[in-house]
């Protein structure tokens, strides 16, 4: 049976999905404005900290849109974004659904906090980039189409493509493969992502015409060149090894947003 | 039988500065659902009615709803609480625990 979720129903203007949708979208709208206001401090302070971010990562020169997000990567799992500099992946308690890269100061987080400090801190630098909701699939057994959204990731320009980028799991780089489908650059992994437009729809205000403007853009990029994977991995050694080389500065960085970061932390874990 | 933690919040609906509730019960309990599937915690609410004394010595009656909640920790817990006491701008959020029995059949 069809779920809500399968995209051949909603695209086609299914009211039963855009109904459940348009009702998740309010209770969304909801927890929106009443944590705008319950965590206005805590938000003030964050967006500050994205600010300061942004400014470190800006004074490292790093010239692309890959680059940066390797860094945002690097400076994540490394703890200097993290109030006491430990960092757990998973699954958060500790979010705002209005700045969702939160948890990650409080020294947790899943794909979708990644995500949201990467877009962040990247819009801040004036890159473009665009979260992708999709589902992950490993196994080609399952139809993904009836499947929700269990996966998010960013679209960044590099070259004249568009790229998924993953800071969440291994900077994995992913391709256009059709207009709803992802595939790593990589020939090492099946794995495709499934674009979701619905939870677009819901978590960003999409509308139906956006969506398929997406699609359209999605599509004329599977036929683009894109980087070789060797090509990547030159550049993650490369970009790394800069990075290793500016500890120092990450250090300072750390200790100059301690207490920003604790009081964020306090905040969110009703301290 | 089981042994395990049952906890129950009390979550008065009543503005704590405008002493009204700013919206229907349906719509915290939609809130409640969604922040509890997002932080992975499985509950049972119930909707009923109140009264409480507020710091200042007023006396309000009011909607309001209990929220039970079994084999999380107690830091789940907590940052939930305060959570919601944030967003629905609560003077305070009553928090139970208790040592219960239960089984699955």
């Amino acid at each position: 049976m069809a779920s809500i979720y399968n995209e051949d129903l909603y695209l086609n203007g299914n009211k039963g999905s855009l109904i459940e949708f348009e009702l998740m979208r309010k209770t969304r709208n909801d927890i929106l404005a009443l944590e705008l206001i319950g965590y206005k401090n805590t938000i003030e302070n964050y967006d500050f900290f994205i600010e300061e971010a942004a400014k470190l990562i800006k004074s490292l020169n790093l010239d692309s849109s890959l680059a940066i997000s390797l860094a945002i990567s690097y400076l994540i799992k490394n703890g200097y974004f993290t109030y006491n500099k430990e960092f757990t992946e998973d699954e958060t308690t500790t979010e705002l659904l209005n700045r969702e890269g939160i948890s990650i100061i409080a020294g947790e987080g899943c794909c979708r906090n990644f995500s949201d400090i990467q877009m962040s801190i990247m819009n801040r630098l004036d890159y473009k980039t665009k979260k992708f909701y999709c589902y992950h699939q490993t196994t080609f057994l399952a139809s993904p189409k009836n499947e929700e959204a269990n996966h998010v990731l960013n679209l960044i320009e590099y070259k004249g493509n568009l790229y998924g980028i993953d800071i969440y799991n291994y900077n994995l780089l992913y391709r256009f493969a059709n207009k709803f489908s992802l595939v790593s650059i990589s020939k090492l992994t099946n794995d495709k992502l499934r674009y979701k437009p619905y939870c677009e729809m819901i978590r960003e205000n999409t509308s139906m015409k956006e969506i398929f403007d997406n699609l359209n853009l999605f599509e004329s990029c599977k036929n683009r060149p894109f980087i070789y994977s060797q090509d990547y991995e030159k550049i993650q050694f490369e970009i790394n090894k800069k990075l290793e080389k500016e500890n120092d500065r990450f250090d300072a960085f750390h200790e100059r947003t301690k207490k920003l970061k604790k009081e964020i932390y306090n905040d969110i874990k009703g301290k | 039988m089981e042994t395990c933690d049952k906890y129950s919040l009390y979550i008065g609906l009543n503005d704590k500065d405008t002493l009204e509730q700013m919206m229907p019960t349906k719509r915290f309990i939609k809130i409640i659902s969604k922040i509890c599937k997002s932080q992975n915690i499985g509950f049972s609410i119930k909707s009923m009615n109140g009264g409480y004394i507020h710091n200042s010595g007023i006396y309000t009656f009011e909607n309001s709803i209990e929220l039970s909640i079994f084999g999380v920790t107690k830091e789940q817990i907590m940052t939930l609480a305060k959570k919601l006491k944030k967003i629905f701008n609560q003077e305070s959020i009553i928090v139970i625990k208790e040592k219960v029995e239960t089984s699955f059949v």
